[in-house]
C-alpha cells in the first residue's frame, strides 16, 4: 500500500464533479462551491494518524482520510454535510501546503495521469476497463456463499440495464431503480450507489452492476458464478469417520454387532449437522432407526431396508472421494430448507388453483399464477399436515379465507384476478413466500386469449409428453400446460376407473381426454359436468391442466377475463 | 421375468445373510455360491449383474488369501446397489 499523503491526494483528486453529487447531491455541493466563493478558506495539518484535520474560516472542523465514507465533520449532521465537500473542493482548488508533495515529480506525474476535476467530455469507456478485466474470484473473494447464491438468483431475472460514462460509469438498473456508478480507480468498495439501505445490501448491488455490465460486454460468467455459490464443505474428517463406522459395521456382520454403534451413530449424525451435512444426517439417523430395531428384534424391523440404507450411504460416501464439481458437492451435501429471495416487483395472473391430498397425510391448495413479463409459471401452496389428530384443512374454508399479504383479500379473489406484488420472496423454483411484508396491488385482468403464454401453451398432444423434463434419480415432475379447447364433445363417466373422461377437441384439430378423478370431495362438481350437456358448454375455452404421466387433469377453465377453478368454485 | 426375479432375490438374500454375518466370515462355500449365481445370470443374458458377481467373487478370493484390499466392501456394495434397483424396477 502506498503511504497514506500519496493515498490521500490521490482521493481528492477522484473526487470529481460527478462523484460528489453522486455520493451527497447536487444541492449540497453547489452549497459548498458557494460557500467557497464566499471566501470561507480552510488550513489543512496532517494529524499523523492518517488523517487530515481540516479548520474552515467559519470555525467547522473537519476529518479528512482517503474515503468519503469514514470523513467527519464536527457539524450535527450524521450523513456527508457541505463542510467535507468544501474540504474536499477547496483542496483541489488551492495549493495547500497539505497537497504538495514532498517529491515534486511523483505529484505531478499523478496530475497529469489524474483527469481533471472540471467537467470534462468524452470520457470513455477505455478507462473502465478494470471492471472487465478484474478477475471473477478477486470480485467475489468479499462475498459469502450465501450472498453469491443471492446473486446467482438475481442474475437470472432479466433486466434492461444502461450505461452512461462521464467521469464514473455508470450502470442503472432499470426495473430495480438501481444506479451504480463505478470509479475509475478498480475498487469496487469506491462505488456509488443511488439506494440507501445497510452496508451489504449496497456491496450486493455493486455486485450485481458490475456482474450485468460484464455480461452486457459478452463475459460469459453465470455458471462460474453458480459454482462458486455453493459452499464447498472441506471438512471431511466426518466422511472418513463414517467410512470407518460403515466398514466396521459389515467387517463385523449385524450379528456379532455391540450395541455401543447407536452411540457411534448418534454421534456422528450429531457431527454431521454440526459440519452441516444435511443428507449424511438424516441416513445416519436412519440407519440409527433401523438398527435400534433390529437390536429390540421388532417385527417392522426391515433387512432390506436397512441394506438399502446402509448402501446408499456407502457409495455417497465413496462418490464423495472422487473428483467432483462444486454443484455436485452441493448436491450430495444437501439442504436443510430452500432459501427465499426478494423481488421488487413482479406482475402475476392468476391461472388456476388446485387442491390436493398426499398419502404422507398433508393437504393444501396450490394456485397457479403467471407472469407475462418473464413468461414463467409461479406457485403458492397454503398446505398443512393433517396426520396429527384434530387437525384439519376444509379446501373452502382456505380457499375463502384471507391471503397471507393482505388481510382483506381472499385467496378466492386473488385465485381470479390479476396483481401486482412488490417486495415479493421467491426461492429458485418460483415459489412464493408467504412473508408478510409483500405487498399488493390489483391490475385489471387482461383476457387470456390475449396473453402470450410461451411454452405452457400446447396445440400438438404430442407434444406434451415429449417435453416432459427427465431427471435422473428423480420423480417426473408433473408439467402444467394451457390448451385451447374449441368444443367438448362429450363427457363420460368411467366405472371402472372411476374417472370423468371429457373428450375434447383443441384449437390445432387434434382430440384430447381430460380425466377428473372420482373422488368423494369433488362428488357434486363430477355429477354437474357429467350431467352438462357439451352444447350448453362454451367454446373457445382456455384450461389450465396438469400432464402427468399419460394423463391430463383440468385445473381451470379460463374465457376471457372469468375464470372456473373446477375443483374450488361451485 | 419370474427367473430374474428369481435371481435377484436369490442374490438380495445372499447379500442379507453375509450383512448379518459379516464379511469377515466370508468363506470360500461363499465364493462358489457367487461363481454359480454369475453362472445362472450370465444364462440369462444379465451380463453387467455377471460381471458384478464375479468381480466380488475375485476380490472375495483375494482376501481369503491375505490382501487386505478395502475393495471387497466397495464391491459388495456395488452389487447390493445394482440389486436394490433391479428390484425396484420389478416391482413398478
Amino acid at each position: 500500500m502506498q503511504p497514506f499523503p500519496v493515498r490521500f491526494r490521490q482521493f481528492i483528486h477522484e473526487c470529481t464533479e460527478d462523484y460528489l453529487i453522486r455520493y451527497a447531491n447536487k444541492g449540497l455541493y453547489n452549497r459548498a462551491l458557494k460557500d467557497m466563493e464566499k471566501g470561507i478558506t480552510a488550513e489543512y495539518t496532517w494529524t499523523g494518524q492518517e488523517q487530515v484535520q481540516c479548520i474552515l474560516s467559519d470555525g467547522t472542523v473537519c476529518t479528512l482520510v482517503d474515503t468519503l465514507d469514514q470523513s467527519a465533520c464536527s457539524c450535527p449532521s450524521d450523513k456527508i454535510c457541505r463542510h467535507i465537500l468544501l474540504g474536499i473542493l477547496y483542496a483541489q482548488r488551492h495549493s495547500t501546503p497539505v497537497m504538495q508533495e514532498e517529491e515534486q515529480t511523483e505529484g505531478r506525474e499523478q496530475e497529469q495521469h489524474s483527469p481533471d476535476f472540471s467537467k470534462e467530455s468524452g470520457q470513455s469507456e477505455a478507462e473502465f476497463k478494470w471492471m472487465m478485466e478484474i478477475p471473477l474470484g478477486e470480485l467475489l473473494r468479499s462475498y459469502t456463499t450465501v450472498q453469491l447464491a443471492e446473486m446467482d438468483f438475481r442474475l437470472s431475472i432479466k433486466e434492461t440495464i444502461h450505461v452512461t460514462t462521464d467521469t464514473l460509469l455508470t450502470v442503472s438498473m432499470e426495473s430495480q431503480q438501481i444506479e451504480v456508478s463505478f470509479t475509475r480507480e478498480p475498487d469496487l468498495s469506491k462505488a456509488l450507489c443511488n439506494v440507501r439501505d445497510n452496508a451489504s445490501r449496497i456491496a450486493l448491488y455493486k455486485l450485481e452492476a458490475i456482474l450485468r455490465y460484464r455480461a452486457l460486454k459478452g463475459l460469459e460468467e453465470q455458471q462460474l458464478l453458480e459454482e462458486s455459490s455453493y459452499s464447498v464443505p472441506t471438512s471431511s474428517s466426518v466422511m472418513t469417520e463414517c467410512l470407518k463406522l460403515l466398514t466396521d459395521i459389515s467387517n463385523t456382520g449385524l450379528a456379532r454387532l455391540p450395541q455401543t454403534v447407536i452411540a457411534r451413530l448418534e454421534t456422528l449424525a450429531i457431527t454431521a449437522r454440526n459440519e452441516e451435512f444435511p443428507n449424511l444426517e438424516r441416513t445416519l439417523r436412519s440407519i440409527r432407526g433401523e438398527l435400534e430395531l433390529f437390536f429390540a428384534r421388532h417385527i417392522r424391523f426391515d433387512m432390506n431396508a436397512l441394506m438399502n440404507r446402509l448402501t446408499e450411504t456407502y457409495l455417497m460416501l465413496e462418490v464423495w472421494e472422487q473428483e467432483l464439481t462444486a454443484s455436485q458437492r452441493a448436491q450430495l451435501v444437501g439442504s436443510f430448507r430452500s432459501r427465499y429471495y426478494e423481488r421488487v416487483q413482479l406482475q402475476l395472473y392468476a391461472l388456476g388453483a388446485e387442491p390436493w391430498e398426499t398419502r404422507s397425510g398433508y393437504r393444501g391448495i396450490t394456485y397457479y399464477l403467471y407472469c407475462p413479463e418473464d413468461g414463467e409459471m409461479y406457485t403458492y401452496t397454503d398446505a398443512r399436515p393433517v396426520y396429527y389428530e384434530g387437525n384439519t384443512f376444509r379446501y373452502d374454508a382456505q380457499y375463502t379465507g384471507r391471503s397471507p399479504w393482505r388481510a382483506s383479500l381472499s385467496m378466492k379473489q386473488l385465485a381470479a384476478g390479476q396483481w401486482n406484488f412488490r417486495h415479493i420472496r421467491i426461492n429458485r423454483d418460483r415459489r412464493i413466500s408467504a412473508a408478510e411484508s409483500t405487498k399488493i396491488d390489483m391490475v385489471e385482468r387482461v383476457p387470456v386469449e390475449q396473453i402470450d403464454f410461451g411454452h405452457y401453451r400446447v396445440e400438438d398432444p404430442e407434444f406434451i409428453h415429449k417435453q416432459t423434463e427427465v431427471v435422473l434419480f428423480g420423480e417426473k415432475k408433473p408439467r402444467i400446460l394451457l390448451l385451447t379447447l374449441t368444443s367438448v364433445q362429450h363427457t363420460v363417466f368411467d366405472p371402472s376407473s372411476q374417472q370423468l373422461l371429457i373428450h375434447a377437441t383443441l384449437q390445432s384439430g387434434h382430440q384430447v381426454t381430460l380425466v377428473v378423478p372420482y373422488h368423494q370431495e369433488w362428488q357434486q362438481t363430477i355429477r354437474k359436468l357429467e350431467k352438462t350437456n357439451p352444447d350448453q358448454m362454451s367454446r373457445d375455452m382456455t384450461v389450465l391442466v396438469r400432464a402427468d404421466g399419460q394423463y391430463l387433469y383440468p385445473i381451470s377453465f379460463l374465457k376471457g377475463t372469468s375464470i372456473r377453478h373446477l375443483k374450488l368454485d361451485e | 421375468m419370474q427367473e430374474i426375479r428369481q435371481i435377484t432375490d436369490t442374490v438380495q438374500d445372499w447379500l442379507n445373510g453375509m450383512m448379518l454375518r459379516g464379511l469377515n466370515q466370508l468363506s470360500p462355500g461363499d465364493l462358489n455360491q457367487l461363481r454359480a449365481y454369475a453362472e445362472r445370470a450370465a444364462q440369462l443374458h444379465m451380463d453387467e449383474l455377471c460381471r458384478l458377481l464375479n468381480q466380488l467373487a475375485d476380490t472375495g478370493q483375494a482376501a481369503l488369501l491375505g490382501s487386505e484390499d478395502r475393495t471387497i466392501i466397495s464391491d459388495y456394495f456395488r452389487l447390493s446397489a445394482y440389486i436394490q434397483m433391479a428390484s425396484a424396477s420389478l416391482t413398478e
